[in-house]
């Protein structure tokens, strides 16, 4: 049986905009690579640095940009301090905006308690940079600001990768999670947790059961589940109801598809 | 000329790519300076090769406009962003902030284009979906179903169905996924060591170019 692909459009069209405009809120359940994420981040004393590689661009702006967002609220409400970078050049203008909002939320200060290094090209050579020595791989930090002379470096007497005690990578490929696991967490002993698009997640697995990763949030569910921890519903939840609907959508023409497929069978059947 | 194009970067390649293997092993003083070191001239590399990305991107529109190969169009809108954005951000220092130009073409053109254009694989994954998704051997039956679960599972709406779903998805990612993923892992992890010691011992010399 052939659709014409437009009456699909349409039908996920209609899937997506209904329950956006009519907020339909859902109950989520909380997944368990997700929850050792915030406990990680629970375990932490108030003013350790937790770093934050954010390794996007727009294209995957609604399925991660929650997730920066989220972990950022969460690391200012524990009183942590944040060091945030991009691997991806594309990506910076969404961390300096999440570490805008969420700074400004809980009144916390540029140099002080977070500190944005901004993008670096190299990818897994940056990470090994920043192992050896912090502050000769990003001797700056986006805005120029000498880092050596920011409360955040003084203060914690940070060196380099090797003194901090949880990354958190959040990533739409490579450089992302593979990077930060052998030339990050395997060399210089950090703790490791990652957050990536829906369609990747399942390629992190392994490192999930090896201990190589702490947690792992997969795709726009993996954003909903942790702003539900941290008890702040915002993009991602609001954005599952019509996740929901277009997924019902699309197993309803696969379903659709099968049917079809079975009754053209047994047509062929009773003709011979 | 065979001296420089072969022999010296053969040799480089061996000497470091057994440098880079000791020094993982030796955690002397030494060798941590030697890595940071590396690493900065890689750093340094990096940033060339940003500027030969700008140059190819360059170079291969030009010669579409010049030639007027078909969409030639889009080509010019290409060079024009790139020039544009390029001056913008000289003359702003690359002030992000949305009310300055480089932020606010950050913030109100790239970001909604980039944006739109992923969102678009939604229409198109239901489309392919339903045109591939067909049970027509035990194999497509069984992978048919192991996706329904999991697109279930990814979604709140899956535990309304059914209030095992998410746990029956996760255990989908965590055992079978997992075993297979590890697998291909293993595989790409001992290919890359094999390519690698044929590049430091110079049997693999694709990366001379010229198909030497």
């Amino acid at each position: 049986m052939k659709i014409d692909r437009r009456y699909i459009f349409v039908f996920i069209a209609i899937a997506i905009i209904l329950p956006t405009i009519f907020e339909v809120r859902m109950k989520i359940d909380i997944s368990e690579p997700v929850k050792k994420i915030f406990d990680r981040i629970e375990s932490l004393k108030p003013g350790t640095v937790v770093v934050i590689s954010n390794d996007y661009d727009p294209a995957a702006k609604a399925e991660l940009y929650p997730m920066t967002l989220a972990i950022m609220r969460h690391c200012f409400r524990k009183n942590l301090r944040v060091l945030a970078l991009n691997l991806w050049p594309q990506g910076a203008g969404l961390v300096r905006m999440a570490l805008d909002i969420s700074g400004k939320e809980y009144k916390k200060e540029n140099g002080v308690d977070y500190v944005f290094l901004g993008y670096k090209p190299g990818g897994g050579v940056v990470i090994i940079g920043m192992g050896q020595n912090l502050l000769g791989t990003f001797p700056k930090d986006a805005d120029g600001k000498p880092l050596a002379e920011m409360p955040l470096i003084k203060e914690t007497g940070l060196k380099s990768l090797k003194d901090v005690p949880l990354v958190i990578d959040i990533a739409a490929g490579t450089p992302g999670i593979d990077s930060w696991v052998i030339y990050g967490r395997d060399q210089y002993g950090f703790d490791l947790a990652a957050g990536c698009t829906g369609v990747m997640a399942t390629d992190y697995y392994p490192y999930l059961n090896s201990g190589q990763l702490v947690g792992l949030m997969g795709g726009l569910k993996g954003a909903a589940e942790y702003e539900t921890l941290i008890e702040r519903a915002d993009e991602a939840t609001r954005n599952m109801s019509p996740q929901s609907f277009s997924h019902l959508v699309i197993i309803a023409f696969v379903i659709l598809g099968n049917i079809a497929l079975i009754v053209e069978k047994s047509k062929k059947k009773r003709r011979s | 000329m065979i001296f420089w194009k072969r022999t010296v970067p053969l040799a480089l390649a061996f000497f470091f790519g057994v440098l880079m293997i000791v020094q993982y092993f030796i955690p002397h003083e030494w060798f941590e300076n030697l890595l940071d070191t590396m690493a900065r001239w890689g750093q340094i590399v990096g940033a060339f090769g940003l500027v030969v990305g700008i140059a190819s991107l360059t170079h291969s529109h030009y010669f579409k406009i010049k030639r007027r190969v078909p969409g030639w169009g889009y080509s010019i809108v290409t060079l024009a962003s790139l020039v544009i954005y390029v001056v913008i951000g000289f003359l702003t220092e690359c002030d992000d902030s949305p009310n300055a130009p480089f932020g606010w073409g950050y913030l109100y053109i790239l970001m909604p284009m980039q944006a739109s254009m992923f969102s678009l694989l939604a229409f198109f994954v239901a489309s392919a979906a339903y045109k591939a998704f067909r049970a027509r051997t035990i194999e497509a039956t069984v992978l048919l179903i192991v996706a329904i679960v999991v697109m279930l599972a990814r979604v709140p709406i899956g535990s309304y169905i059914y209030e095992n779903i998410p746990r029956i998805g996760e255990w989908i990612f965590a055992y079978p996924n997992m075993a297979a993923r590890r697998a291909i892992m293993l595989g790409v992890a001992l290919a890359t060591v094999a390519t690698s010691l044929r590049v430091i011992v110079g049997i693999e010399r694709s990366y001379l170019g010229g198909g030497d």
